[in-house]
């Protein structure tokens, strides 16, 4: 009844805009085709455009492999970019599907603000960088110092704990887009430019002189980053949530994009599993069974989509560190698909 | 149709077509009013069944909670307001109803008139009645448009689980602002706090921008009009130049190439002791001991004394047409009483104000007074760009007092100062004021593009607080209040104004 | 002796022929001298002023063109040498042109805009120029017509064979242009529907109006542009998202709107009451008489005031900067953080091209407001 009203009362008023049944996301984004993914503004490494507007990184490959899970279609997606400050008002107004953006885990996020973050997928902590010729080799001694960073976040708010903790004074000089904070801190304005760790390595690419600034050693907060659903829509959580798990699952499994073909005529039953040889998880959650393979197929593992992005090997040259799975060092841990 | 005709009309009101064509106006009144008062019904109970456990559920509490509000002042100015807000939409169905009532009424007088009317006249053409009709027309489509958004808006904050409300306000903010001024704000303060320096960093900004805005448009407007060609030149170059490029842009330049270049602190430019560098301007910050008050004193009783002098020198002017120097006795007043009385107090109580004068303590200059780099280039673009519409504004009000006015003037033997200060500025005034408060107004909106480059004013701390809170909703209707007020209060002043000079021109 | 002297008469008969003014006021000179050196203060001044443009025209002229770089692949052209620094480093500029045109609009589309652009310019000259035929005819093309024209070029119709470029490709002077120009067309006719209204005699319709006129004029464009990219979602139904660019779109759009209806409001007020009066006697019911004898009088008096909002919503465009659309402004902003150009003069560089095209836009259309003032001046006195 309220929604038949609601539907009248909608065509009285605006004959144009219809107001149809509320639909599941999953079926909006099979309906339009694509799916709507909400990434930063350009950090490179977790997701970044290039000349021509193709993105590439960690959470853009999140985003593929939630592509690939639903269409078997890792380019059946399109990016938003967003600022810290509009991320979640744009996933909470469904301008986007998804969001994968360096987003920090909080509790106030979690349930005050509607959303549902689906697992992490990159487990960091805030930093700070300063220049070298400051002489600077502790975040304790940054007493009286000015400090760069971006609104909108939880760096704002830790750094403010920090330092009324340890009783010391700073200025904070709070931008709303990450390159603004860049061009600032290189351009001399703050002393201090204070993000997540991961972040600053990926900024420090964009500064004149990267060799020109150390990363101090202490990690001042825990922000575990991950991927950003809305509440409300228990079938899309789930499929997030479980591209994540399968691709961790996936390697430590040892399924890459390479063997997975192969992979397939395991014996291993939680390979099986996995791959949807065996068993009707895809299905159970509105995909096809070979939601996962397409995944491992189409876009990696956690561990390739990690070494292409961010591992040691590229600009960024961040180690897997406490991204390790829970077997090899690190925490990355996947509950079982079964 | 025939004067005989409109004659018999005229003379058998009672005629049957004419009672019918009654009864018909009659019907087609009260099924367009029906019409209009079932449809606006429908959208109002649409509302009522949308936002059922929403809003509307809550309102009887929210009600309640003004009352217990009123009584009991506890969580801040916004928080008592949205209170209000919720008040008065919670009473929106009485205006409903009292407007319906009003075209009730309306409408029956319209039946009840006693022109008389031809039999065959259709109501539809009939001026009045389609006024009506129209009002009626218009505020239902609106009020089931307005019902249509806040049904909207109720059932996405239900489906997010966010009841709208300002309570918000009294949380712990959580985050640094790096010009605090008037209040003490700390990380530990509520976001009500924060929102409060905003408001307060606006109004400074748009305080200082519109003195030094005065100033650089007297003086290009007195420039556009000097006999001297270059030099008019020179002022109207200026004026194209800033009129015609974008704001935002000006700021941008001002911030990103002439301010961040400066040395860093610890190649501080120098003057006195003064230091200029890329963290701002720091200037010795004056610290007043008790004494200072007689200072203070001397400087009130010396505004008062002036302005005491100036009624009685007016009236002695006005009895025996002496005229008597007030602006020179004031001035002495003014700033001569205080003066001395710095100079006696430092005498015989030492210095009544002593000065804390910035030094570089590790990474920046600590204590004195500073002023943050993005304070300094919102002003400067907000100044220079007001500053050239103000030129133009200057420039037609002189332009616009006749040049009869000067010749009259001069030849009633006034001297050059003084025509300019009895009959020439108080002319142009009456042209320039009006524009120059909007101009004034325009600037305070425009303070708002402080957002671009991180000055905390109320768009960028409200900001921040909308994101870390996740309230949107309330934290826009702040801006807009606050802004709203300020363009009210201004134009309330302009029509004052208006109404005072009116009264002058005879 | 003396009585010799008185008896001799001398008179002329014939005038003297006038003597040249004396030469210093007349001709250049004489001009200079009356302007520019009548007086020590005076002379001071000219001094002054002459010293003054004498720094700015030297620093532009070096800076713009004397040492700047306009070639080269990356940084290292424009960065300092030997010690000394360049001015204005055009290859930046010059590498970033056409994102700056267009922000990420496919290369091998370009076409679509510049025929829209080209199209543009052909119907919009002759309705410029007050004597030009056909003024109906043109009208009807550019805002009836020529939209149509503009969605399907820049939008595209995949059945036209034109794929679609997404909204989110578009971007620089482009949507710059676009953001204003769609903002002029839709709040012309509300601009009109409001003045009307608040000149009505209906009090609701008339209050409406007011609080709608107030409302818009009292709060900055700013807020109304966050309010359009935060809230305008939240007021839909759950379903319906609109576009990036629709958003503020509809924010800008209103907002012009309140400040059309003002100017149009001072037309209508222009128009003497004998034209209300005459037009009623005839009989004409309300819309008539204002579509056919009111309107047309009075937007042709505010014409130079509804150029001067296009000015100033031109110049607002560069607000959608902030809540991150890449107009104009936002693209060159954007493009300043890339370190493969950060030189000392590379963001000077850019603000001075933006500076530039702005001005040329706005000055230009200030000029023809200018003369259309004067043109409607003359024409109105008898
Ligand atoms: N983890 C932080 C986000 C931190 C953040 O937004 N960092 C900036 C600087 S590293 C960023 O990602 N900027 C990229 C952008 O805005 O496009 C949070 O969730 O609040």
């Amino acid at each position: 009844m309220k929604k038949l009203i609601a539907m009248a009362l909608g065509a009285v008023v605006f004959a144009g805009v219809t107001a149809t049944a509320q639909a599941g996301t999953l079926e909006d984004v099979k309906k339009k085709g694509f799916v709507q993914c909400g990434v930063s503004q350009g950090l490179p490494g977790f997701s970044n455009p290039d000349d021509k507007g193709n993105w590439t990184g960690l959470d853009v490959d999140f985003c593929r492999a939630v592509a690939a899970a639903v269409f078997g279609d890792p380019n059946k997606v399109k990016f938003t970019p967003l600022s810290a400050k509009e991320r979640f008002t744009a996933l909470r107004s469904g301008e986007v599907d998804l969001l994968a953006r360096n987003t920090t885990w909080t509790m106030q996020r979690d349930t005050e603000l509607g959303l549902n973050f689906a697992g992490v997928n990159y487990y960091d902590g805030q930093g700070f960088m300063v220049r070298k010729s400051l002489g600077v080799t502790s975040a304790l001694q940054l007493n009286g110092a000015a400090v760069c960073t971006n609104t909108g976040t939880t760096t704002e708010l830790n750094v403010a704990d920090f330092f009324r903790s340890h009783k010391m004074q700073y200025e904070v000089v709070a931008f709303e887009k990450a390159d603004e904070v860049v061009k600032a801190y290189d351009e001399g304005r703050c002393d201090v430019y204070t993000t997540d760790r991961s972040g600053l390595a990926a900024q420090r690419l964009k500064l004149k002189n990267p060799d020109e600034h150390i990363i101090l050693p202490e990690i001042i907060s825990k922000e575990p980053l991950g991927p950003v659903v809305r509440h409300g829509d228990d079938q899309w959580f789930d499929i997030v949530k479980w591209t994540l798990f399968a691709m961790v699952n996936a390697e430590e499994l040892g399924v890459t994009s390479k063997n997975v073909d192969e992979m397939k005529k395991s014996t291993n039953p939680a390979i099986r599993r996995l791959l949807g040889v065996e068993g009707k998880f895809g299905e159970n959650i509105g995909l096809t069974n070979d939601w996962a393979y397409n995944i491992v197929k189409m876009v990696g593992n956690y561990g390739e989509v990690y070494e292409r992005n961010v591992g040691p090997k590229t600009p960024l040259g961040l180690a897997r560190g406490l991204n390790a799975l829970w077997n090899k060092g690190g925490i990355m841990y996947a509950p079982p698909i079964r | 149709m025939s004067t005989a005709a409109r004659a018999a009309i005229r003379q058998a009101p009672e005629a049957p077509e004419e009672l019918r064509a009654r009864q018909r106006r009659l019907v087609l009144v009260l099924a367009l009013y029906a019409s209009s008062f079932i449809l606006f019904w429908w959208a109002a109970s649409a509302f009522y069944y949308r936002s059922y456990g929403g809003l509307w559920a809550d309102l009887a509490g929210w009600v309640g909670g003004i009352l217990s509000a009123l009584v009991n002042f506890e969580g801040g100015f916004f928080v008592w307001l949205g209170r209000i807000v919720v008040a008065i939409l919670s009473v929106a169905p009485l205006f409903a109803a009292i407007f319906f009532v009003g075209m009730g009424y309306r409408l029956a007088r319209w039946l009840r008139d006693e022109h008389p009317r031809p039999a065959s006249a259709n109501p539809l053409f009939d001026r009045h009645f389609r006024g009506i009709f129209s009002e009626l027309f218009v505020f239902t489509a609106l009020a089931a448009f307005i019902w249509w958004i806040t049904g909207n808006t109720v059932e996405n904050l239900d489906r997010l689980g966010k009841p709208p409300g300002f309570e918000f306000l009294n949380n712990t903010a959580g985050f640094g602002i790096n010009q605090v001024l008037f209040v003490d704000y700390t990380e530990t303060s509520s976001y009500g706090k924060a929102l409060l320096v905003g408001v307060l960093n606006t109004l400074v900004l748009s305080f200082t921008g519109i003195v030094l805005a005065t100033i650089i448009g007297f003086i290009i407007g007195i420039m556009r009009l000097s006999h001297n060609w270059v030099i008019s030149k020179l002022a109207a170059g200026y004026v194209e130049f800033f009129r015609n490029t974008p704001l935002l842009l000006q700021i941008f330049v001002w911030y990103n190439v002439v301010l961040k270049p400066l040395p860093g602190p610890r190649q501080s430019l120098e003057i006195g002791s003064v230091f200029i560098n890329n963290r701002g301007v720091y200037a010795p910050k004056p610290i007043f001991t008790d004494a200072w008050w007689f200072v203070v004193a001397a400087f009130v009783i010396g505004i008062v004394a002036s302005w005491i002098i100036a009624r009685w020198a007016h009236r002695r002017q006005m009895e025996t047409g002496r005229p008597f120097p007030v602006l020179g006795a004031a001035l002495a007043l003014v700033f001569g009483l205080p003066v001395i009385t710095w100079l006696l107090v430092s005498l015989f109580a030492g210095s009544p104000v002593h000065f804390d004068y910035p030094q570089l303590r590790g990474f920046n200059y600590q204590g004195g007074m500073r002023i943050i780099p993005e304070f300094m280039a919102m002003l400067l673009a907000l100044s220079i760009y007001t500053g050239a519409f103000i030129g133009e504004i200057v420039r037609a009000g002189i332009q616009a007092v006749p040049h009869g006015q000067t010749e009259a003037a001069l030849s009633l033997g006034l001297t050059r100062g003084q025509m300019l200060r009895l009959v020439i500025i108080p002319q142009a005034l009456r042209v320039i004021i009006p524009p120059l408060t909007s101009q004034y107004l325009n600037l305070t909106k425009n303070s708002s593009l402080a957002v671009a480059i991180a000055y905390p004013d109320l768009v960028a701390v409200g900001g921040i607080v909308l994101n870390q809170s996740g309230h949107e909703l309330e934290v826009i209707a702040i801006w807009m209040l606050v802004y709203l007020s300020i363009s009210l209060a201004t134009s309330a002043f302009m029509n004052w104004y208006n109404a005072k000079m009116k009264l002058v021109e005879r | 002796m003396t009585t010799e002297t008185r008896r001799i008469v001398f008179y002329r008969d014939e005038m003297l022929p006038p003597k040249p003014p004396p030469p210093a006021t007349t001709g250049v000179i004489g001009w200079m001298r009356r302007n520019l050196f009548s007086d020590w203060w005076n002379t001071l001044l000219t001094f002054i002023g002459l010293y003054i443009i004498w720094l700015i025209v030297s620093w532009l002229v070096d800076f713009a063109i004397l040492s700047a770089v306009f070639t080269g692949e990356d940084r290292n052209a424009c960065l300092p040498k030997n010690g000394v620094e360049v001015g204005a480093c055009w290859a930046f500029v010059n590498a970033r042109f056409n994102q700056f045109m267009d922000g990420f609009y496919p290369t091998d589309q370009e076409w679509r805009y510049l025929l829209l652009y080209a199209v543009g310019i052909v119907l919009l000259v002759p309705l410029l120029i007050p004597k030009a035929p056909y003024k109906g005819l043109n009208a009807l093309l550019l805002f009836g017509a020529y939209p149509l024209l503009a969605y399907l070029l820049l939008y595209g119709a995949p059945s036209l064979g034109l794929p679609v470029v997404e909204t989110t490709q578009w971007g620089g002077l482009l949507l710059t242009l676009v953001i204003a120009s769609v903002g002029i067309v839709i709040s012309l006719p509300l601009g009109i529907l409001f003045a009307l209204g608040r000149r009505s005699e209906l009090p609701v319709i008339r209050f409406l109006s007011i609080v709608f006129i107030e409302f818009w004029r009292g709060v900055p464009l700013i807020t109304v542009l966050f309010m359009s990219s935060v809230m305008l979602p939240l007021f839909l139904p759950e379903d319906v998202t609109l576009d990036k660019v629709i958003r503020p779109l509809v924010g800008v759009a209103l907002f012009a709107a309140a400040y059309m209806a003002e100017v149009v409001r001072g037309g209508l007020q222009a128009i003497p009451k004998g034209q209300y009066e005459a037009a009623q006697a005839l009989g004409l019911t309300y819309w008539r008489m204002m579509g056919l004898i009111i309107l047309p009088q009075a937007l042709k008096l505010v014409i130079p005031g509804i150029v001067n909002t296009f000015i100033g919503l031109f110049k607002d465009t560069s607000l959608v900067s902030i809540i991150g659309l890449f107009d104009l402004l936002g693209i060159v902003q954007s493009a300043l953080s890339d370190p493969k150009w950060s030189t000392p003069t590379t963001a000077a560089t850019a603000y001075l091209f933006l500076a530039l095209t702005y001005w040329l836009f706005c000055f230009g259309m200030s000029r023809y407001s200018i003369f259309m003032e004067r043109y409607l001046h003359t024409g109105h006195k008898r």
